[in-house]
């Protein structure tokens, strides 16, 4: 698959890639919202997987805006982010997001959501 | 290094900075602040170093930091009032965070720290904290009553692990999803085990393509080999005519065998399905080995979809909606339409997914938002690299001032004309080399921040009471000097912790307060940094000081010291005067080490003691181990380069008046205050005859001033330092040595080394270095 990861945290984005490159899926990296739209439209990834808080465009508005565009609206948008609470995930559905989960991640269970996507 | 390996690397450097931001934070609440972001951002680095260290599968860190997570949440969420929080043992839970952060980098066992543990878990349990809405740990019981109002946040997290772990376990679609979208349930093996009926209602609001949820992707997250059936009903689809197709109109009654409770159940639609969207209906208990296929559900499931919503979660839910804003409080309508009439015979419990209802008091977005704009943009370099450019400019320094030497035995209309680009030249260097050092450049921060941890380890292990007042954090100094900081300061700081400051009673005896005091002063002194440790306690012990030190032979018997000479011996080896050989100081390596490295850096340390009133340290090193900004001498034949901030003023010798004291030391008045002389050719044993012309005055590290009498101002300029220990061997009034525009070696000198020298009469090995230049 192709999966774009936006994380603000250098050594989580790595780390995220490292995880799907090793499980054979083909990563763009954004460090935060507004730079995962851009890559976003020249990767047009199968999948994206975005972290929540993070400078100059964060995770929600991220959602908001792919959603707002044609080539955003059927890309599944999982949320990976500390937060956990009722209200920030009611936004984040309300946003579009397709799915959340909470850091820290297991590399497994990464793997196994991003598998739910396949196809 | 493998991938994973470098980042583990850099996980441990953020966790260096995280853990420096916790320990901050929590000091300034300790100290009274109620700044609600101090305890987001305390919460944001425990839950941050938690994050990574899961990642790399650090167990040991990750359990300590998720109950002291815990913990600092209850502050958070205002369960715990924060004049009632143990913020002291905050802060040794983040000294202990710490240690299984430095365990964990380098593979060492940690200490299990079962005292704090145990003392985090009573946080929040605490009789202050009673008012405290919910009980923050406790399970759910497992069958509630819907209006039960259950913190959702720790269910979440583990049953979202759990959930995507089975997933993993299988990764794809269960069998009995991937067939089951007729109207014929599709009965699967499942049937046969034995377990609980469940019959869940999935009604998903229209709105489900458009967050690219799948409903297979929803199924996916159940058990498959507990999956019934599944029958989708169609019947609220419209009319093709109407349609939306971009809006779902399905609804699925899945009728699951199972062991699961019904939190688990629900917490598998974790964000997937709202809670709205869904119900779970448990039937009786199916004893193993029945045949009977569950499949009365879908008939029970034809029955008007029943939503038993009690009124406080009606009303906390319609709470968070007006906060969220009026255009989202018409989603809750349809919730709080009064409940349909009784369910069919089986049903044991509806129950809504404890999701819901979350105090509405608070707002962690906007904190977070806070947080984000003060995020400043950074780069991550690595530090060889800047080495590597800082080298460059280095050389490009000594080229541009050949150059200039080249350019001036030009013909003259040449001359004009490259002169011109050499002044640009020799300008934007200036800037390169400014830029670079600024790149290199940091506050003391990054040292001084571990010193409250030490301060506290001591005071508790020494039975002392000790204040730590920490002044000028922001000084910058160049990254090398910064790394050189941080053994000096602990050494001063156990120093004074062990001699210095009395224990409570002996200080209330002596009519101090019971508890001490140390500073910490960083400032920026004739182009240094000084930072001085300053304490309250009981000074040097001269005469214990003294004895001991005849004891080891370093005085002679009847040699006579001035007290500050004695304070002196503090640095001498091998002298400690601690009765009690402490696990905090009195191995006899302490000052005399620090000393040494701190005098190989070009830096000094010294000592001003007041006996019974405390003692003061004083360190002083150069702002930065690369360039410096000289002035060029000349003195005989040889040159030298004296720091431009060392410099105050320049006159002639000639019109200044110089007296003679009695033992033969020349003072001079300057703006009429009586300055030592001292001749520079004699003091460092120039070769030529020297004719001195020209006085500096010069300022030293404690801020008294001496002439310097020279021949000859040679010029102004920037000069690379190069180190003498490294390359020579140590020159006494030399601080390092540098080469000028023709390629010969000058002494960079150091004003207060010169005036020990002058002092001892020591000389330099001068003749042999101007050889080797």
């Amino acid at each position: 698959m192709r999966i774009l990861a936006i994380d603000d945290t250098k050594t989580l984005l790595s780390l995220l890639s490292l995880t799907l490159r090793n499980a054979g899926h083909e990563v763009a990296e954004a460090e935060n919202g507004e730079a995962g739209l851009v890559k976003f439209d020249e990767f047009k990834p199968d999948l994206v997987i975005t972290d929540l808080n993070m400078p100059l465009m964060d995770g929600i508005e991220f959602t908001r805006a792919c959603r707002a565009r044609p080539a955003g609206q059927n890309t599944p948008i999982i949320v990976l982010t500390t937060e956990n609470g009722a209200e920030i995930k009611a936004e984040g559905r309300r946003a579009g997001a397709s799915a959340w989960m909470v850091k820290p991640f297991e590399p497994t269970t990464l793997l196994g959501l991003v598998a739910r996507y396949k196809n | 290094m493998d991938p994973l390996a470098e980042l583990k690397q850099t996980f441990f450097q953020e966790c260096e900075e995280l853990l420096g931001a916790l320990e901050l934070r929590l000091q300034a609440l300790d100290e009274g602040s109620t700044d609600s972001e101090d305890v987001n951002a305390a919460f944001r680095a425990i839950h941050s170093i938690k994050g990574g260290a899961g990642a790399f599968g650090c167990t040991d860190l990750v359990a300590f930091a998720h109950v002291f997570e815990a913990s600092l949440d209850h502050l958070r969420s205002g369960r715990v009032a924060l004049e009632d929080a143990p913020f002291a043992l905050f802060l040794r839970c983040s000294d202990a965070v710490a240690d299984l952060v430095s365990a964990a980098r380098n593979d060492e066992p940690a200490r299990p720290r079962p005292d704090l543990l145990e003392a985090l878990e009573q946080v929040g349990k605490a009789p202050g904290a009673a008012a405290a809405p919910v009980a923050p740990v406790a399970a759910p019981p497992p069958v509630v009553a819907p209006a039960a109002p259950a913190n959702d946040a720790p269910l979440g997290v583990a049953a979202l692990g759990n959930l995507l772990a089975m997933v993993e376990a299988k990764t794809g679609p269960a069998p009995a999803v991937a067939t089951g979208w007729d109207d014929e349930p599709v009965v699967t093996p499942a049937a046969k085990k034995p377990g609980r009926d469940v019959i869940l209602r999935i009604s998903p609001e229209s709105d489900l393509f458009r967050r690219v949820i799948e409903p297979r992707v929803v199924f996916a997250s159940l058990p498959a080999e507990d999956i019934v059936s599944i029958v989708c009903d169609l019947s609220h689809v419209p009319t093709l005519e109407t349609i939306d197709v971009s809006d779902c109109f399905m609804r699925f009654i899945v009728t699951l065998r199972t062991n699961l409770s019904v939190e688990d159940i629900c917490s598998r639609f974790d964000f997937t399905l709202a809670t709205e969207e869904f119900e779970i209906e448990v039937l009786a208990d199916a004893p193993a080995n029945d045949d009977r296929p569950a499949v009365e559900a879908p008939a029970a499931a034809s029955a008007a979809p029943a939503s038993e919503v009690s009124g406080s979660v009606a009303a906390d839910l319609s709470a968070i909606l007006a906060k969220l804003g009026p255009a989202n409080a018409a989603m809750a309508t349809p919730d709080l339409q009064p409940a349909a009439p009784a369910m069919p015979a089986p049903v044991a419990a509806v129950i809504e997914a404890p999701a819901a209802a979350k105090a509405a008091a608070r707002a962690p977005a906007n904190d977070a938002a806070a947080g984000r704009q003060r995020q400043a943009v950074s780069v991550r370099v690595d530090l060889d690299r800047i080495d590597k450019l800082m080298n460059l400019v280095g050389e490009i320094v000594i080229t541009q001032s050949m150059l200039v030497e080249c350019v001036r035995s030009l013909p003259y209309d040449v001359y004009a004309k490259t002169a011109e680009g050499i002044l640009t030249l020799s300008r934007q260097t200036r800037e390169l080399q400014d830029h670079v050092m600024a790149v290199r450049a940091q506050p003391v921060k990054a040292v001084f921040q571990r010193m409250p941890r030490l301060v506290r380890e001591l005071a508790q292990t020494l039975g002392k009471e000790v204040r730590l007042v920490l002044e000028g954090e922001n000084t910058e100094v160049d990254k090398t000097i910064i790394e050189e900081l941080a053994d000096p300061l602990t050494h001063m700081i156990r120093n004074s912790m062990d001699h210095g400051v009395e224990t409570p009673d002996e200080r209330i005896a002596a009519g101090k307060s019971p508890e001490g005091t140390i500073k910490l002063i960083a400032e920026h002194r004739a182009g240094r940094i000084v930072i001085s440790v300053t304490d309250d306690g009981r000074g040097i012990g001269r005469e214990r000081l003294l004895a001991k030190a005849r004891s080891r032979g370093l005085v002679g018997a009847d040699e006579k010291l001035a007290p500050e000479e004695i304070d002196q011996l503090i640095f001498a080896a091998g002298l400690s005067t601690a009765e009690v050989i402490s696990d905090v100081s009195g191995r006899g390596v302490g000052m005399d080490v620090v000393r040494r490295n701190v005098e190989s850096l070009g830096g000094r340390i010294s000592v001003d003691s007041e006996p019974g009133r405390g003692c003061k340290f004083t360190l002083a090193l150069p702002l930065t181990l690369a360039v410096l900004e000289g002035m060029v001498i000349r003195c005989g034949d040889d040159r030298y380069v004296i720091p431009i901030a060392s410099v105050i003023e320049t006159q002639h010798l000639a019109s200044t008046p110089i007296e003679h004291l009695t033992f033969g030391q020349e003072v001079l008045r300057w703006r009429g205050e009586i300055t030592p002389l001292h001749r520079l050719g004699a003091v460092m044993g120039s070769s030529g005859s020297p004719n001195e012309n020209i006085i500096i005055i010069a300022e030293t590290e404690r801020g008294d001033n001496v002439g310097i009498a020279v021949d000859e101002i040679v010029g102004q300029q920037q000069v690379v330092v190069k180190s003498l220990e490294g390359n020579y061997g140590t020159v006494h009034g030399a601080s390092a040595a540098t080469i000028l525009g023709d390629g010969l070696v000058a002494l960079i000198l150091d004003v207060d080394s010169m005036l020990r020298l002058a002092a001892t009469g020591e000389r330099p090995p001068a003749t042999e270095l101007k050889l080797a230049g």
